[in-house]
């Protein structure tokens, strides 16, 4: 076999530590995922700190492989507890937790990882074969159809994150705009610095990263005491033997679900910002608008949490195609995965695929580790990570996750300016999460700025036309029309809603 | 959301926003002119986010005084058990506990201008887990400083993270840490 996976392969089991750190960032990923509040943005805005003293392929595996997990991670809370782990949780919870009132939660949890891994493996297969055929296309692109994509991107992200397109979409651009603070790329001239020297270098993306998941997230927890002191209640196991585990006739109920949720989420995946939670809901009302006479839905149906977490475990491959293939990460998770890329100097976009041949494909085997890897910790662990959350006290994991992320921020260039803008962006987190605006549009929006910048920059610097070489596109303009669109569709639904 | 929240969320966004905006018009021309001047983007950026926030205050304006009005819930402000003022719900939660919680964070940032790392994080964290409801002296004393001792050790003696400079005091832990870091042979 003459595939690139191989030399992945050969790459990522060559260097030990990526394979260990494929291993830790799973069992981080699956724990961060497990705790209600701490998401895997927050768990990986803390990691990153850490990734600048790692190998490329190490630093790039270890927060791939939290993202992966995590995922998963959140189910297990959301069918013991009945509270997410994680936003895209929040369908299996649905179905989940009455299997656990029956003293079924050994089939749930069962069910949650055999349908996470295979709708996680089918989504990095597509992502490992699939992925290069499509940088050959998008290579071909020039600077005017990237800045369209990039203007789509921002459209789809703002009005389709969240309820509200107005908040979604005053997210984005605000986010665009806070990018765009520090020295301008071409003429080195200060732009937005209020004249404060530090931040001539622009807000880095740590400290931001920081303040809004994990600052904000310590400020909603301190506002919300009453959540932290409550004990979580295991239930008691049911005594029938077919309740604790997955039998054949589960199986065979449940696969044309999890086919169908698989392909639906590496659908919605691959579309910038749309993510996890909207895939695991489209999914679950489709699992259950075609339902079978006999099914228990909305009692505990299997069949509702393989149809979920199918969808959202699909996602975390998918939504890595539009990052190498055109720049435009498919999700926060995969924003933050792009953040590491900049960092160690790699170029994201279709040529990765030439010039970074082998950590690429070292990062697509790390995936398929990552599945197997939560897999077996799932399969017979979840329910001791389980007893474990249950005896949790929030109360003082907090504390020590704010202080821990104020040292995070400090270690990366020594500077305390970047503790205080951490703690700024903490309050702009609060605010965010308070007033229902869009944190995940903000986050991508930030770091997809300066790129849209540079794209427009070229566009007009290549052309004489002005703004029209836009017009002069086929392929920016149907970009372009596709954004129309997209918020068009979303105004119409909105108004349908409402009246 | 209400509308009244809307409302006072629009009115946060503007007013950022416009600050924003103010700063954009003091970016200077680029002298050599190298095709699109530097503050384009940020232009562009800034008339679409002022639009937005705009028409945001105008809708959840209208919309707040189309529906019927609802006296907003509210809490009793007391400090040293006198009542201060009555404010709104969120308000409250967030004067009472947000507030402290940063300040806590900006006095350790402060704190550590001046003694350095370890005293703050202790007295920090000791601060941050009283915050949060923890009481007694294992969880208020020990844990704090057994765990800050630690973090120091890992981040500050092994990991060679350099301490910010104290304007009081300075505690030189060159001799310490280098020993321990000849003794685990890094």
């Amino acid at each position: 076999m003459d595939h690139p996976i191989v030399d992945g392969f050969i790459s990522l089991f060559s260097s030990g530590w990526a394979v260990f750190y494929a291993i830790l960032g799973t069992t981080i990923g699956l724990l961060a995922g497990a705790t209600p509040g701490l998401t895997a943005s927050a768990a990986i805005s803390m990691i990153i700190p850490l990734s600048f003293y790692l190998e490329p392929l190490s630093a790039l595996v270890f927060v791939y492989t939290i993202g992966k997990s995590a995922s998963f991670g959140g189910s297990i809370p959301a069918i013991l507890f009945n509270t997410p782990g994680t936003p895209q949780a929040s369908a299996t919870q649905i179905e989940g937790y009455p299997l656990t009132r029956q003293g079924k939660q050994g089939k749930a949890l069962k069910m949650a990882v055999i349908a996470s891994a295979a709708g996680d493996t089918f989504s990095e297969c597509l992502l490992i074969f699939g992925a290069a055929f499509i940088a050959v296309y998008t290579a071909r692109m020039g600077p005017p159809e990237i800045f369209a994509v990039y203007c789509t991107a921002f459209v789809i992200i703002g009005s389709v994150i969240g309820a509200s397109i107005m908040r979604g979409l005053i997210s984005t651009v605000f986010g665009i705009l806070l990018s765009i603070i520090g020295l301008d790329p071409i003429s080195s001239l200060p732009r937005l610095t209020f004249e404060i020297n530090m931040l001539e270098t622009g807000i880095g993306l740590v400290p931001v990263l920081l303040g809004v998941f994990v600052a904000s997230e310590v400020f909603v927890q301190i506002a919300d005491r009453g959540s932290l002191g409550s004990e979580r209640m295991m239930s008691e196991k049911s005594d029938v033997p077919a309740d604790n585990y997955v039998t054949w006739s589960d199986l065979k109920r449940c696969l044309p679900v999890m086919a169908k949720s698989t392909g639906m989420g590496t659908i919605i995946g691959m579309l910038p910002g749309v993510g996890a939670s909207a895939a695991c809901f489209v999914a679950y009302a489709e699992a259950r608008r075609t339902a079978s006479p006999g099914d228990k839905w909305g009692d505990g149906e299997v069949k509702g949490v393989a149809a979920a977490e199918a969808a959202n475990n699909s996602v975390s491959g998918a939504n890595i195609i539009p990052l190498l293939t055109l720049g435009i990460p498919g999700s926060v998770a995969a924003a933050l995965l792009g953040g590491v890329f900049l960092i160690h100097g790699m170029h994201i976009g279709p040529r990765i695929f030439v010039e970074e041949r082998d950590t690429i494909y070292g990062l697509f085997a790390s995936g398929l580790l990552c599945i197997a890897t939560y897999y077996v910790i799932g399969y017979w662990g979840s329910g001791l990570i389980g007893r474990a959350m249950a005896k949790l006290p929030m109360r003082v994991i907090y504390p020590f996750i704010f202080l821990t992320s104020i040292v995070a921020v400090y270690a990366l260039r020594n500077q305390m300016f970047d503790v205080m803008m951490m703690l700024v962006f903490g309050f702009v987190g609060y605010f965010f999460k308070k007033f229902d605006y869009s944190l995940p549009a903000f986050i991508i929006a930030f770091i997809l700025g300066p790129g849209a910048e540079r794209a427009l920059r070229q566009a007009l610097l290549l052309h004489n036309d002005g703004p029209m070489i836009f017009l002069e596109r086929p392929l920016a303009i149907f970009f372009i029309f596709l954004a129309a669109l997209v918020i068009g569709i979303r105004i119409w639904q909105t108004t349908r809603t409402r009246s | 959301m209400s509308a009244r929240s809307n409302f006072i969320s629009s009115i946060v966004m503007l007013s950022v926003t416009l600050v924003f905006f103010w700063q954009i018009f003091l970016i200077e021309e680029d002298p050599f002119g190298h095709g699109m001047d530097p503050d384009t983007f940020p232009l562009s950026v800034g008339i679409v986010l002022v639009a937005l926030c705009a028409s945001f205050v105008l809708s959840s304006f209208f919309s707040m005084h189309k529906g019927k009005k609802e006296k907003d819930a509210t809490m009793p402000f007391t400090l040293f058990g006198r009542l201060i003022c009555n404010l709104p719900s969120e308000l409250h939660l967030f004067v009472v506990w947000v507030i402290p919680m940063a300040t806590i964070a900006f006095l350790y940032v402060g704190l550590m201008t001046l003694i350095q790392y370890l005293v703050p994080s202790i007295i920090c964290l000791s601060s941050t887990l009283a915050l949060f409801g923890n009481r007694g002296t294992r969880m208020l004393f020990v844990i704090p400083t057994i765990s800050m001792t630690f973090y120091y050790i890992i981040f500050f003696g092994i990991l060679r993270l350099s301490e910010p400079r104290g304007l009081i005091f300075e505690f030189d832990n060159y001799y310490i840490f280098g020993t321990l870091r000849k003794l685990i042979g890094i």
